[in-house]
């Protein structure tokens, strides 16, 4: 899709708005079963866009999300470049840490009831560490002492664009599926649920993605995961990686997932030296490549319009080919007074070209 | 006393025309409708539902059992005023009422259902709510007649219990908002409800005895997705189109109704027996097989009463038989002769549907006949559809059957009619 055709945020929310409502109705609307599933799945896939347009405007954040002691934390500091985030081993606080940009490190926390907000100004890396460690500590019982949000500013230049990057607790896999209220991953539910926008989700190499792993991720993350960051590979080589990618690349999402190898402590290590030439072959390149799109807005604009482009060019062909029982074609697609008000949105070119497929056997 | 009644199947917006009609003329000015509650659960009500509306939901509807009673003063201006009386019912209710055929049995009936049986019966003025997404947006044309149906018969009976002085009527297209694409389609409001409620259309308001308005209570929405679902909710601030031409119309309907001297009642009225079938008799009857035998959309009717200084009352009943002269013998069933015939393709909302259409002639004795339409495509039956009419003896009634979805359409597809007693 050429920068042309290129919609504006405004114009791709409608679209999406708009286009969401054309297919709930005319799903409503059709007798049969089969077209009826077909535009409820790509409903589906529709609103999971519309969720990333909602939250893609303002506060960027991407989580950083796994199993406890899958290396999240070492990831982190390979990405950030400086060893940061509390070491989260064992039992740990219920809140995830974000990481934002200022132009000095500087700490954030807001506690339950508490009207005033702490902050701490932090001379360097290792202070910001030693508060965070501090805040994450739950021996002390006091719920009221615990930390509800914590907010990190640092100077670094990954995060000037807006990106905030969060540090999420681990979700346990014996926990799952049990009543989640008032334990950690409660918190981390309600926190992937409304406030991320993006997750990188962290998942051992050796072990693969588990059942219950799988779980999570279908109920928390599909709609908003497309990048599986496997650590754990050091000594992997491409056969290796090939063998993974094939077992764990069924489509996840809106799209098959990208795959990051990363050896999270052998990048930290060569940052820390500033060791080029191994650096490379860590992979954390790679994966702040990644982090650098979603970063940029207009880059997670232009990506959610190829896929929107893509759903409907998926769904043309498939209600094009549809025959039922008498091999006859649909005689429309669409609820007739649901297409008229789709054809009374303001015309720009990237609705031209969806409405060039739309538009075949419309009423 | 002067009654109306706002009717409509479940969706077409009752609740919240009602409660955008009482906040958008809440406040006292010279020369414009002022609503003004006459009753703490009427400002209850109002507030309540406004309320959920400004939280960008549409509100509840009335649940089964419940009647609330709303009550106005409504000042048209500064010289017109009169009391309003709203009954908000459940659609449920009125799906026992008719549906399940009880209406027949209305002193038996709860207080809630007597008191909405008789406020039909005694409409004056009557408010026809109608979304075009209930005609235009079914696939399923047997749905489609039902709603329309639905509306038609209730307008039927009420025209035939006030032959001798016809209610106000109005059809109202709401949520006009979502509609004005397809608006553009056509000359005007007339020809939208001819083209998708021909049979309401072709019943009444050819005869030009509807007014046809549009309107949208809020006219603008948002949409919403919860749960992988996605929906229109109402956007703040509220905004409304044609409210102020809806209450002009009712302030002209109200007095044309004041000022319509009552029919005097003949002196003797001579009716033969078959002919003297009561309102709730032909009502049971003909909306039994509309609303009860497939799951019809739940109907909500809002009965409004206008209560001006007092007005002598006239029975409306015709007045009971007292002498019957020997008459020769009657038919005792309809017997149904076909007027006109005609048939089109691609008539209907849908490509590829067979419309076949005409009026049918009942020249036996009231009561309903069947309009059986099928297609025939190289010997094999491949769609049929009915529709049922009530005809009294002598009365013609339109009749349009639409055959959908029939691909491949050629000459060698035959169609055929027939009139039928069920």
């Amino acid at each position: 899709m050429d920068r042309q055709t290129f919609p504006s945020l405004s114009q791709l929310k409608r679209l999406v708005d708009e286009f969401a409502m054309l297919l709930s109705e005319s799903a409503d609307f059709h007798l049969a079963a089969e077209p009826k599933q077909a535009l409820q799945t790509v409903l589906a896939s529709v609103l999971q866009i519309r969720r990333r347009l909602e939250q893609t405007s303002e506060h960027f954040v991407l989580a950083i999300v796994g199993q406890s002691n899958v290396g999240k934390s070492t990831l982190l500091a390979a990405l950030l470049g400086t060893e940061i985030a509390p070491r989260r081993n064992g039992p740990c606080t219920a809140v995830p840490i974000e990481f934002t940009w200022g132009s000095k490190y500087q700490i954030h926390a807001e506690f339950q009831g508490r009207l005033l907000k702490p902050v701490w100004d932090c001379a360097s890396t290792s202070e910001v560490r030693d508060i965070l460690g501090s805040l994450a500590d739950e021996s002390n019982s006091d719920i009221s002492e615990r930390p509800q949000r914590v907010t990190v500013r640092l100077p670094l230049p990954l995060l000037k664009s807006g990106l905030i990057i969060a540090d999420t607790p681990g979700f346990g896999a014996a926990q799952l599926g049990q009543d989640l209220e008032g334990t950690h991953e409660a918190a981390l539910k309600h926190y992937l649920l409304h406030d991320v926008c993006q997750v990188l989700w962290v998942v051992l190499g050796d072990q693969g993605i588990g059942k219950r792993e799988q779980a999570f991720h279908d109920e928390f993350l599909a709609a908003i995961c497309d990048d599986i960051v496997v650590t754990g590979c050091d000594d992997w080589d491409e056969n290796d990686k090939q063998r993974f990618r094939r077992r764990f690349s069924s489509n996840r999402g809106l799209q098959k997932p990208q795959f990051h190898f990363v050896s999270g402590l052998q990048a930290l290590r060569a940052k820390e030296n500033e060791d080029a030439t191994h650096l490379d072959a860590t992979g954390i390149l790679d994966l702040e490549q990644r982090v650098r799109e979603l970063a940029d807005e207009s880059g997670r604009l232009h990506k959610l319009a190829t896929q929107l482009d893509g759903l409907v060019r998926s769904l043309g062909d498939w209600l094009a080919e549809y025959r039922d029982e008498r091999r006859r074609r649909l005689s429309t697609w669409w609820r007739p007074d649901s297409w008229t008000r789709w054809k009374c949105l303001p015309s720009h070119a990237f609705k031209a070209r969806l409405d060039l497929v739309l538009e075949q056997r419309s009423p | 006393m002067i009654q109306i009644a706002v009717v409509g199947i479940e969706g077409s917006g009752k609740t919240v025309l009602a409660t955008v009609l009482a906040k958008r003329f809440s406040e006292w000015k010279d020369n414009e409708p002022y609503f003004e509650p006459m009753t703490p659960q009427t400002v209850k009500y109002v507030e309540r539902a406004w309320k959920t509306l400004m939280s960008g939901e549409w509100p509840a509807s009335t649940p089964p059992g419940e009647l609330p009673i709303l009550k106005w003063r409504l000042h048209f201006n500064q010289h017109q005023t009169c009391d309003l009386r709203m009954i908000d019912a459940a659609g449920q209710d009125i799906r026992l009422l008719f549906g399940e055929g009880q209406v027949n049995q209305v002193e038996a009936l709860p207080d809630h259902l007597q008191e909405l049986a008789r406020s039909i019966e005694g409409a004056d003025v009557i408010l026809v709510l109608a979304n075009l997404g209930d005609f235009l947006g079914v696939a399923d044309a047997e749905r489609r007649s039902e709603n329309e149906c639905a509306i038609k018969f209730v307008l039927d009976f009420v025209h035939k219990k006030r032959a001798e002085r016809p209610p106000q009527i109005c059809i109202v297209l709401t949520q006009l908002d979502r509609y004005q694409g397809e608006l553009k389609k056509f000359r005007d409001l007339n020809d939208v409800v001819k083209k998708h409620l021909p049979s309401l259309h072709a019943a009444q308001v050819a005869q030009q005895r509807y007014e046809i308005l549009g309107l949208a209570a809020i006219s603008e929405t948002a949409i919403a997705s919860a749960q992988g679902t996605v929906r229109r909710v109402p956007a703040t601030p509220i905004r409304s189109m044609g409210l102020n031409r809806l209450v002009e119309w009712l302030r002209q309907a109200v007095e044309t109704v004041k000022n319509t001297p009552e029919p005097q009642p003949p002196p003797t009225q001579i009716v033969a027996p078959n002919q003297t079938e009561s309102w709730l008799e032909i009502l049971q009857s003909s909306l039994f097989s509309a609303l009860g035998a497939s799951a019809i959309g739940a109907i909500t009717l809002f009965i409004l009463y206008f209560l001006f200084p007092p007005l002598e009352q006239k029975p409306r009943d015709a007045p009971a038989a007292r002498n019957e002269p020997a008459l020769p013998a009657r038919p005792t069933r309809p017997i149904p002769e076909f007027v006109h015939r005609h048939q089109q393709r691609n008539h209907g909302v849908f490509d590829d549907t067979l419309t076949i259409y005409g009026s049918v002639k009942n020249t036996g004795a009231a009561g309903k006949i069947r309009v059986v339409a099928w297609a025939v495509e190289n010997e094999i039956e491949v769609d049929r559809r009915f529709q049922e009419l009530v005809l009294n003896t002598g009365e013609v009634a339109n009749y349009s059957i639409e055959l959908p979805f029939i691909n491949n359409l050629k000459n060698d597809i035959k169609s055929y009619i027939e009139a039928v007693v069920p």
